[in-house]
């Protein structure tokens, strides 16, 4: 093997060769299919203990489905696991990672709402425990070089790309593995990292553990392999030691593919230059030039990551570029969107067909359409029978096979489909034509149609672009080839020396270090507090005092004994029913039933409780209403998780029938509801009354058990990341329909504290509450979109949603303030979370 | 005309497509779900169907289905608009209250048009921060919706007004046998079909609810398309609510608090998706605020009083977004 660097242990044994005969794990003939595509065609892979297992492939060789399988994330269609010599027939991604198997995913699984070591945890409980801190650190420290620490207590959302990476790395590591998978560990990495990593897996291999490394990167594959095995096509077609194969046996086992495609004849010469881009920056590639001549296809080489996807998207205008500029026939492209540079004559193939490309819902007429428009109407007004019959041309030109042009595109076949996008872009006329992976997914005669297709679109005198993972197909199709490395392009490839073995060659040994990141700007230390937990806590307290003081102020009665009594009282019912709805948002759900069912409490208290009730009856009036909203929230949860219904589709209609019921109920106000009620939530312990006590202490547990237990964490990461939850093995749909039983039970107990406040029987109190409760937690700064919120917060969001009502209510008699200000509160602290959050995502390069 | 005959003959040479009734187009379910109702109803309470009967449902079924249109425009936009009562609530008091009971017909037709002018700014004002400042639809129009019953209860001083005479004369009367509305429901609704089936404009607010990535590789200017449907969601609401006013007479405080579900349920019973991905039917929202304008009347008619009608809403928006779940599960099961 060449390329000797001084870590490199092969060509002398393995440290331990003879306690490494029996694997670890085996993957036996494991098959798997999506739909028509057969992702793994029957493979077999040996893990042996203190063993590296490199696996390499092209992209959509198979690698992440195999991956994904042996975690348990994927169910295979045939084959077997075996693990420590037994048989794994449950696809449980937990119970597999508890026996010993973890993956390092290239895209990481982890909550963004959650901090780093509670997501440590939310792998291995055992790090929940004492000196869990300790050994959380421990791992991190052995992952991370010094650049790359961060506080155990950082939100991971806040963090690098590269940093959650090397979390992510942790949390594979935190379980004690016996068997690592490393799906491309090092791509976000810089070069010290990397050598901590390599060190790392060096340090495991000795320990034993059997390590499955999955790269593109030759180098490295060469550097750590004891064990190569080459995937293509859903096979393992080779698979041996590392000292008997060569990176050029490698090379020719990855790209060997058969032959026989055919291409059109090359650009016999070419015009002038149509489309100049100059010192083009963008995320992911850094000053790129780049001239294409008319008659000309130039395609763009690299692997995954190296920055020629991200440049081909920017230079159409679908991606933001930061910095450079494109023209067209000389003429600068002022614009910013995606219409302005395709009015300058741009058209753009992207290489996800099904989520940019095509409009899977629209027929085959209207999907040709799309891209010109203002060639088949006047006055905005479409010409039908001119449209279809262009449609009929086009389609009968790219010999497109359709029913009729009237087929939805989702009945078309994936190289139809794709037929179809061309067509659409090539009938607009573009004075120039990117194209993302022109052949992905697309069976081989409808490839030798598109390539043909594409030099005709070329000898017409359009310039080309071509960016393509498949260098049989750049070699066959462009007159001039350019490799992309680190966000650069660091080779042109020209006439005869287009060939696949020298991009390969190229894009393998390629080594350019990508530019480092840049460091977080210094004055974003007010924007973290912004964005943090502890902010509208503060804001919130601060909000609340000014204003029961101001009200006092203009008006002294408001503070009144009497008046305090009762202000506390709505806010403990306030604070339970946004509670409530938090375990609801917490998931990523929504309940807008919460207010209309807190009514429904007071109607059947006035039923269940009615005045000089006996004691007995009391008590079990009140069981009966808790335990009616306890199985009301169960039948809520079934009905959404169950049948995947919208959430808010089906609170929105609980919360009209709830309304209904009540008012079925109780036409109009009556029956006395027994005093018993406020007497015991005005009870004073101490000098507080219990209803405020049993309030705090709700809290209280809530935060404890959201921000302190296993539970808690779970409950986050299902909002946060359902993805990641997936992969870690959580219920989510279990997660989702126990908030909405624990919705259900806070609102019992808002619910009843709001008949003994009101005291008869109304069936039209408690409607209001919805909307307070979502304004609640919006103040509160939980994310309506779930993993994020905190009870102590939105307690004190309930102090001030219900300080303003109540003082409004002081202020004027009608409700006009009183929905004014909670109205406004609710935009305002919407906008301003959006924004803060945002932000910090922009700054650190999301987005 | 021509050009509309021979797209006729295009489609009707389409080969039917449909394999079972599920697949059939969405007005057409739709229809025959309201006429099956219509049935039942005629037969149980057949004072429901009776010509006096029919013409006193339809100006409501106008103007819920002119506010669903509003409302149907956003879901396809993958959005959701809880603001609906409170643009109709305001703009209805705009036209009730401001007037103050003139007679003038320039005064009367002035704040017609404020109302118009308003319930679409509004509307535009949610699409704005929805789009722009990244704030989940549901949080935006609700808050909305809040801001702007406190600024109908500020405006109405909470009593509610009579609505001037001569909108009232205009939204009671008839113009060839049929209620005014109705002709205001035929005018807005056939001129949204006709913008979203005819023209580019349609063409693309299609593409950008079925798929809005695909939509902005193309070109086409999501953003705008996302705010101009807010807004004109909220002048369909404001509509609506100039409708009712007039119908009314004398409109409660609140009189779009009944909207809120009623727009989402015509949706849902029209059988349109929610979150937009495949197209919709403007025209089975209209046949859903039919259906469930009929089933309040037939609530009524068989002796149960408002809330029987509520539940009844309640139960056919579940069952709406359930069947069609139900039913996919069992024939894949």
């Amino acid at each position: 093997m060449h390329d000797v660097g001084p870590h490199n242990v092969i060509g002398a044994p393995p440290p331990e060769p003879t306690t490494a005969l029996i694997p670890v794990m085996t993957l036996a003939s494991v098959r798997k299919s999506f739909g028509p595509v057969k992702a793994l065609k029957g493979v077999d892979v040996l893990i042996y203990p203190g063993e590296v297992h490199a696996i390499v492939g092209e992209n959509g060789a198979g690698k992440s489905t195999l991956i994904g399988i042996a975690a348990g994330v994927l169910h295979a269609d045939a084959g077997a696991i075996y693990y420590g010599g037994k048989h794994i027939d449950d696809s449980d991604p937990r119970r597999i990672r508890e026996d010993g198997v973890s993956v390092v995913y290239q895209h990481p699984a982890l909550a963004p709402d959650l901090t780093v070591l509670e997501n440590l945890q939310l792998a291995a409980p055992s790090l929940a425990g004492p000196g869990g801190q300790a050994d959380a650190e421990r791992v991190l420290s052995r992952v991370a070089t010094e650049e790359l620490r961060m506080p155990l207590n950082k939100r991971l959302g806040e963090l690098s790309l590269a940093q959650r990476h090397i979390v992510e790395i942790a949390r594979a590591l935190a379980t004690r593995p016996k068997v690592l998978f490393l799906d491309e560990p090092t791509e976000p990495l810089q070069q010290a990292d990397v050598r901590k990593l390599f060190d790392l897996i060096e340090e495991l291999k000795r320990d034993g553990v059997g390590i499955v490394y999955v790269s593109h990167r030759l180098h490295e594959v060469d550097e750590l392999a004891d064990r190569i095995s080459v995937m293509r096509d859903g096979e393992i077609i080779d698979s041996r030691l590392a000292d008997s194969i060569t990176s050029a046996e490698i090379v020719a086992l990855i790209a060997g593919r058969p032959l026989g495609q055919i291409f059109p004849a090359k650009a016999k010469l070419t015009g002038a230059p149509l489309f100049e881009v100059s010192g083009l920056s963008g995320r992911g590639f850094d000053e790129v030039d780049l001239t294409v001549h008319a008659g000309e296809i130039v395609g763009l080489a690299g692997i995954e990551g190296e920055g020629q996807r991200e440049f081909i998207r920017a230079a159409a205008g679908i991606d933001r570029r930061r910095s450079g500029e494109v023209s067209v026939a000389r003429s600068r492209i002022s614009g910013d969107s995606p219409g302005a540079f395709r009015q300058a004559g741009i058209g753009f193939i992207s290489d996800d067909r099904h989520m940019e490309g095509v409009f899977l819902n629209l027929s085959l007429r209207e999907n040709l359409s799309l891209g010109s428009l203002q060639a088949i109407s006047r006055n905005f007004v479409i010409d039908r029978a001119g449209e279809a019959a262009r449609a009929a041309k086009i389609t009968e030109e790219l010999r497109v096979r359709a029913a009729s042009i009237e087929s939805k595109l989702n009945e078309l076949s994936g190289g139809n489909q794709q037929k179809a996008l061309f067509g659409r872009e090539i009938s607009a006329n573009p004075t120039v034509l990117l194209v993302d992976e022109p052949t992905k997914g697309v069976d081989i005669g409808s490839r030798s149609e598109i390539y043909q297709r594409l030099r005709t679109v070329a000898d017409s005198g359009v310039a080309v672009v071509v960016a393509s993972s498949d260098g049989i197909e750049l070699e066959g199709l462009c007159d001039r080839v350019l490799i992309f490395a680190r966000g650069r392009i660091v080779n042109e490839l020209t006439g005869r020396a287009v060939t696949d073995a020298a991009i390969t060659e190229a894009n393998l040994t390629a080594t350019v270090s990508r530019a480092s990141e840049k460091p977080a700007a210094p004055d974003q230390r007010w924007r973290d507090f912004a964005a943090s937990d502890h902010f509208p806590a503060l804001i919130l307290a601060i909000l609340t005092v000014v204003i029961l003081g101001g009200t006092h102020a203009l008006n002294g009665y408001f503070l009144s004994a009497f008046s305090i009594k009762s202000i506390l009282t709505f806010f403990s019912i306030l604070a339970f029913l946004s509670c409530a709805q938090l375990a609801t948002v917490l998931v990523g759900a929504i309940d807008l039933s919460i207010g209309p069912l807190a009514g429904l409490c007071v109607v059947l208290a006035s039923f269940l409780v009615p005045d000089g009730v006996a004691a007995g009856a009391f008590i079990g009036g009140l069981a009966m209403i808790l335990a009616f909203t306890v199985v009301f929230g169960f039948l809520q949860g079934v009905l959404i998780t169950s049948l995947r219904l919208p959430a808010i589709v089906v609170t929105i209609a609980t919360f009209i029938g709830l309304q209904g019921i009540s008012l079925l109920l109780r036409p109009i106000a009556a029956g006395t509801i027994d005093d018993a009620i406020s007497d015991a939530v005005q009870f004073p312990i101490w000098v507080l009354p219990a209803g405020l006590v049993v309030t705090l202490a709700m809290v209280g547990a809530a935060e404890w058990i959201l921000y302190r237990t296993a539970f808690g964490r779970t409950f986050r990461a299902v909002g946060s990341s359902p993805l990641a939850s997936h992969r870690l093995g959580i219920d989510s749909r279990r997660m989702t329909w126990l908030a909405f039983v624990i919705s259900g039970f806070l609102t019992g107990v808002g619910g009843l504290m709001l008949a003994g406040q009101v005291g008869i029987g109304s069936p039209s109190t408690g409607t209001d509450y919805t909307l307070m409760t979502i304004t609640v937690v919006v103040l509160g700064g939980a994310s309506v979109a779930g993993g994020r919120g905190s009870f102590f917060s939105i307690m004190l969001g309930a102090a001030l949603v219900q300080a303003t009502s109540s003082a409004s209510s002081y202020i004027d008699a009608n409700s006009s303030v009183h929905y004014t200000v909670i109205g406004t509160l609710t935009v305002l602290a919407a906008i301003f979370f959006s924004l803060a959050r945002r932000r910090g995502a922009h700054l650190r390069g999301e987005v | 005309m021509t050009t509309w005959f021979e797209y006729r003959t295009i489609t009707l040479r389409v080969p039917w497509p449909s394999r079972d009734l599920t697949d059939l187009p969405l007005a057409a379910k739709a229809f025959v779900a309201t006429a099956l109702l219509v049935l039942i109803g005629g037969i149980a309470a057949p004072s429901t169907v009776n010509s006096a009967a029919i013409l006193s449902t339809l100006p409501y079924f106008a103007i819920l289905a002119v506010a669903s249109i509003g409302q149907h425009l956003v879901i396809q936009q993958r959005g959701l608009d809880l603001s609906t009562a409170g643009i109709m609530s305001f703009v209805a008091v705009i036209v009730t209250k401001l007037p103050n009971g003139s007679t003038h017909i320039d005064v009367v037709l002035f704040y017609v048009i404020a109302g118009l002018v308003v319930g679409t700014a509004i509307g535009a004002i949610s699409g704005l921060i929805v789009t722009y400042l990244y704030v989940p639809a549901l949080v935006t129009t609700i808050g909305i919706n809040a801001i702007l019953f406190g600024l109908t209860y500020f405006v109405s001083t909470g009593a509610s007004v009579q609505s001037p005479m001569m909108m009232v004369n205009f939204f009671v009367g008839r113009f060839l046998f049929v209620p005014v509305t109705v002709w205001v429901l035929l005018l807005v609704g056939g001129v949204t079909v006709f913008v979203l089936t005819f023209t580019t404009l349609g063409r693309q607010f299609v593409a950008v609810s079925v798929n809005p990535p695909a939509a902005h590789a193309v070109g086409i200017p999501l953003r705008a398309y996302r705010v101009i449907t807010y807004a004109v969601a909220g002048l369909m609401y404001a509509i609506a609510a100039i409708m009712l006013s007039g119908y009314l007479v004398s409109p409660t405080v609140l009189c779009g608090l009944p909207y809120l579900l009623g727009t989402i349920a015509a949706v849902v019973v029209g059988g349109n998706p929610l979150g937009g991905v495949t197209k919709g039917s403007v025209v089975a929202t209209i046949i859903g605020a039919f259906f469930l304008t009929y089933l309040a009347q037939l609530v009524t008619a068989l002796g149960f009083g408002g809330s029987a009608e509520d539940l009844a809403d309640a139960i056919i928006v579940l069952s709406g977004v359930a069947l069609p779940e139900i039913t996919r599960r069992l024939r894949h099961a």
